[in-house]
């Protein structure tokens, strides 16, 4: 009897590993039947058969997201496109690979590996030109290896906003002419326009209530904020909660690229420089459209941002815990009231009805004007080729539904429901065709309880639509209308930003019309199509870059937490001198040429596309 | 006679067909080994090229062994890296007794709840990812808001400024060496326990009746018990010396602060390999630390060989 068990078991964990291995069985054999299959079925339809139009279609779609689960989707705008196209949304991916900096990193490594293994959902979403240095690469060799499909006929075959909307048309041509080699494009661009921000997110935003009390003092440089924020920080040491107050911190935890974020790309933003695809070794100056070289140069706004985060350090105004702590937990004790200032705009702007509830009444945060040492400032935020990727895999059995798909969230009525949500829930369109939001969606945004993603659909889905949020429509109208100033109702703190500090009509009216230190117009376009064109980049110099990051991520966080500033000094000499060993020459000479190739092929087209907004 | 071999012909007819079951039932196994521990190898030859995803083999560029030099690209950085690796592998090798030496006293212990609680809230920390054992350390010892902070700054005020473990780059190797025994001490404990209980009852009574006492028993009886399971351990963790605790304990507790002390051969590969799509050179590390992990495995088990008479092959 106990022989005869043990006899059944082998043989049936032979069996569980027999239909293991088989399981793993080549997937492609698999694809390729049900590819035969397909050639069958789109034959029959050739040849007359019928096949029922308003058949529902599931796609699988690998893409940015804000939705809490994977699989089949239930949200009001998912409900709207299987009415509306008959197609249904599965993701195979949830808001753990969403849009935030930290998530975006892992998307990216999903991908790499999804590509690696050749694991394509139906609509492939390749991530952003300007945040995924690979991203270009990543589309070249998957439109050659065959992994994604030609869209010039079905494009031409299938959609009226990809194939006519000069908006979209130019981003088509763009990718045809200059991503791709053989004359074809492979890739749609979304997240696109030339939106134009209120408020400048990259800016040194400030705990407004706490400044006015102070009477507003002028700050127009590092030290004076760090002399305010001391302060500031002395007067108000804890939150009503009784949770510690710093002037400043930071999630300086996370992985390189998005815990030195803080340093590298936060606060050089504020002054008019982007850190070109994350690098140390090269920065794009929004003002001049050229890019620099600013770790070799001791004075250079970065060693400033450097600078600065020490001297907060020695001052006893940043977060001791910044270092252990991730960038959702920066953003938590912002929601908390627990820093006076932060160079990241977005994470601070709103926040009063958060700090509201948290007993701390007409309190909120607001942009300082810029400082002296700014070149540029971030309001326009131009993307007329599109930043985003998105492609339809080769194995998709329904390319011509993925596609109208496609063409749905390139359309105006698209972005903004992808970005607010669901057309008559999320807000609705009167005669002229001017969309105001729904009074429960104010109540329910306002309230912060309602998960907004599932409830409405509001940005759920963000990334993949055609404009940005801040863009406008044909009528004028914001593609997302949460955007529309709503005067009457600002905030307490905005109200008196706008009366007693900026001392104009609107936000608009007071940015775009600041000068430079020396009296020029402050420039406030931040170009993003520069970037995006950058495309594959030697070998070598990824090696050069990849070691200089490395080196630089390990640096920055002793020089902010050195002993005193002897040790700083020494440390950045190191830095300094270590980097140029590392060839950040080579790396910026090779940036430096594509940008001036890029420029040439661009600037025309750009500053054309430019005018259609 | 004739009836003599006809039964040593069925013995022997019974006996291959009980060989050719067990073998039969043995493929199964075969093949998923193979499948899944051998077919990927062939995935090494990317190392010799420049891959991309999708591109068919044919169109790959052939580079020789450029991806392996590349490891060397800089040197500085390299030599970081191997030491971090050796260092941080050599303390876990250091530490390889306590293990038997906490399965020991847990042996010794005759209550037999308080037994069975120590053992099962030592073994815990095993189960939990290293994701969330770190928020419990950063909960604990956050020099902002930590607990530990908290008591020792705030409540007792014995401490003026917080205390920084988790980005002391001094104390960077005690701490990850320490963190790696609180999650795998109890664990590791369970092989020597087991091994304690097979040994032999009726050595520990005659000991007793020597006259021998609880720590002669446990030095002369339960220690050379334990010396087999304790070479096994010890040749398997020499053959993954150049893993150290692995990839996600590094990669979860590193940050800038301290990453020149954490930074492994793992780690390293992962960010220059796979965080920048350089798949070719991301293989080419992973195959050469494959070799040498099979090599000083084949070392360390020629040695104790050698010294003990008995190992592992």
């Amino acid at each position: 009897m106990k022989n005869k068990w043990l006899r059944l078991m082998a043989l049936t964990m032979s069996a569980v590993m027999a239909f293991s291995v088989a399981g793993c069985g080549d997937k492609a054999a698999s694809d390729t039947t049900a590819s035969k299959d397909d050639s069958a079925a789109v034959k029959a339809e050739a040849d007359g058969a019928e096949v029922a139009e308003d058949e529902v279609v599931t796609l699988k779609m690998f893409i940015r997201n804000s939705s809490k689960y994977t699989g089949l989707q239930e949200d009001p705008v998912a409900k709207y496109i299987e009415e509306k196209l008959g197609i249904r949304i599965e993701l195979t991916v949830d808001s753990s690979l969403g849009s935030t900096t930290a998530q975006a990193s892992t998307f990216d490594e999903l991908l790499a590996t999804k590509l690696a293994t050749n694991d394509m959902d139906d609509i492939m979403d390749f991530g952003s030109t300007s945040g995924n240095p690979e991203c270009v690469t990543n589309l070249q060799n998957a439109a050659e290896a065959g992994m994604i499909m030609p869209l010039d006929d079905l494009v031409a075959e299938y959609t009226t906003n990809l194939s006519s909307d000069p908006r979209l048309t130019v981003r088509n041509d763009y990718r045809r002419e200059n991503m791709y080699s053989d004359g074809k494009f492979y890739s749609v661009g979304g997240w696109g326009g030339m939106g134009l921000d209120q408020l400048p997110g990259a800016a040194v935003w400030i705990r407004w209530d706490a400044y006015k009390e102070m009477g507003y003092p002028e700050i127009k440089s590092d030290d004076q904020l760090l002399e305010v924020l001391a302060q500031m920080q002395e007067k108000y040491p804890e939150t009503p909660a009784g949770d510690k107050i710093y002037a400043v911190g930071g999630g300086f935890a996370d992985a390189q690229g998005m815990g030195d974020g803080f340093l590298n790309r936060d606060y050089p933003l504020t002054k008019g420089y982007e850190s070109l695809e994350g690098n140390y070794a090269v920065y794009f100056n929004h003002a001049t459209r050229e890019v620099e070289n600013l770790l070799s140069d001791a004075d250079s706004v970065f060693w400033n941002g450097v600078e600065f985060y020490f001297k907060a350090n020695q001052m006893g105004l940043l977060d001791p815990g910044a270092m252990t702590m991730s960038s959702s937990e920066y953003s938590e004790k912002v929601n908390k009231g627990q820093y006076l200032a932060g160079y990241n705009g977005w994470t601070f702007m709103g926040k009063e009805a958060v700090l509201e509830g948290l007993g701390m009444a007409d309190s909120g945060y607001m942009p300082l004007d810029p400082f002296d040492d700014v070149e540029s400032m971030a309001l326009y935020w131009e993307s007329v080729l599109g930043g985003n990727e998105f492609a339809i895999s080769s194995t998709c059995e329904h390319p011509d539904k993925a596609i109208q798909f496609l063409d749905w969230c390139m359309s105006e009525e698209g972005s903004r429901m992808i970005t607010q949500g669901a057309e008559g829930l999320a807000y609705t369109v009167d005669e002229n065709g001017t969309p105001s939001l729904t009074e429960q969606f104010k109540t329910d945004n306002a309230e912060g309880v309602v998960d907004m993603a599932e409830a409405y659909g509001k940005w759920k889905y963000a990334g993949i639509n055609a404009f940005q949020h801040i863009d406008t429509d044909a009528n004028g109208n914001y593609i997302q209308p949460e955007q529309t100033p709503d005067v009457e109702n600002y905030s307490a703190v905005k109200k008196d930003a706008l009366a007693n500090y900026y001392k104009a009509d609107s936000f608009t009216e007071h940015f775009t019309t600041l000068k430079t230190a020396d009296g020029e117009d402050l420039p406030t376009i931040l170009w993003g199509s520069y970037a995006a064109a950058i495309g594959t980049k030697p070998d070598d110099i990824k090696q050069k870059y990849g070691q200089i990051n490395d080196f630089m991520y390990k640096q920055i966080f002793k020089m902010v937490y050195a002993a005193d500033e002897a040790e700083y000094e020494t440390l950045k000499a190191e830095a300094i001198e270590e980097v140029n060993n590392l060839g950040i020459d080579d790396v910026f000479n090779w940036y430096d040429t594509r940008m001036k190739e890029i420029r040439g092929n661009l600037d025309a087209l750009i500053d054309e596309a430019v005018k259609a907004y | 006679m004739k009836q003599a071999r006809v039964k040593e012909n069925k013995f022997r007819n019974a006996k291959a067909a009980e060989k050719r079951k067990l073998f039969l039932i043995s493929i199964p196994f075969l093949i998923f080994i193979t499948a899944f521990s051998y077919v990927p190898l062939l995935g090494w030859v990317i190392s010799f090229f420049i891959y991309y995803p999708g591109i068919p083999f044919s169109k790959m560029e052939f580079v020789g062994l450029k991806n392996f030099e590349a490891f060397f690209y800089n040197k500085k950085q390299v030599i970081t890296v191997v030491r971090n690796t050796f260092v941080l592998s050599g303390l876990i090798i250091l530490t390889l007794p306590l293990p038997a030496i906490f399965a020991i006293l847990l042996n010794e212990i005759r209550n037999l709840k308080f037994k069975k609680l120590v053992q099962t809230f030592s073994t815990i920390p095993y189960f939990i990812s290293y994701v969330l054992l770190y928020l419990a350390f950063t909960t604990i010892l956050s020099p902002s808001d930590g607990m530990l902070n908290t008591l020792l700054v705030d409540n007792l005020g014995i401490l003026d400024k917080p205390l920084n473990v988790l980005t002391n780059e001094k104390i960077a190797w005690t701490v990850q060496t320490a963190t790696y025994l609180f999650k795998n001490l109890g664990y590791n404990a369970i092989l020597y326990l087991s091994a304690i209980a097979s040994i032999d009852t009726q050595l520990y009574e005659a000991a007793e009746v020597d006259g021998a006492g609880r720590f002669d028993k446990i030095w002369h009886i339960t220690v050379p018990g334990l010396l087999p399971t304790f070479v096994v351990l010890l040749v398997l963790q020499i053959g993954s010396v150049l893993s150290g605790a692995g990839f996600e304990q590094y990669y979860v507790f590193g940050n800038g602060m301290i990453m020149d002390k954490l930074e492994v051969i793992d780690t390293y590969t992962y960010k220059m390999g796979i965080v920048q799509g350089n798949y070719s050179f991301g293989t080419a590390m992973s195959m050469m630390k494959s070799v040498l992990s099979v090599g000083l495995m084949l070392i360390a088990n020629t040695l104790v060989k050698k010294i003990r008479g008995s190992s592992i092959f």
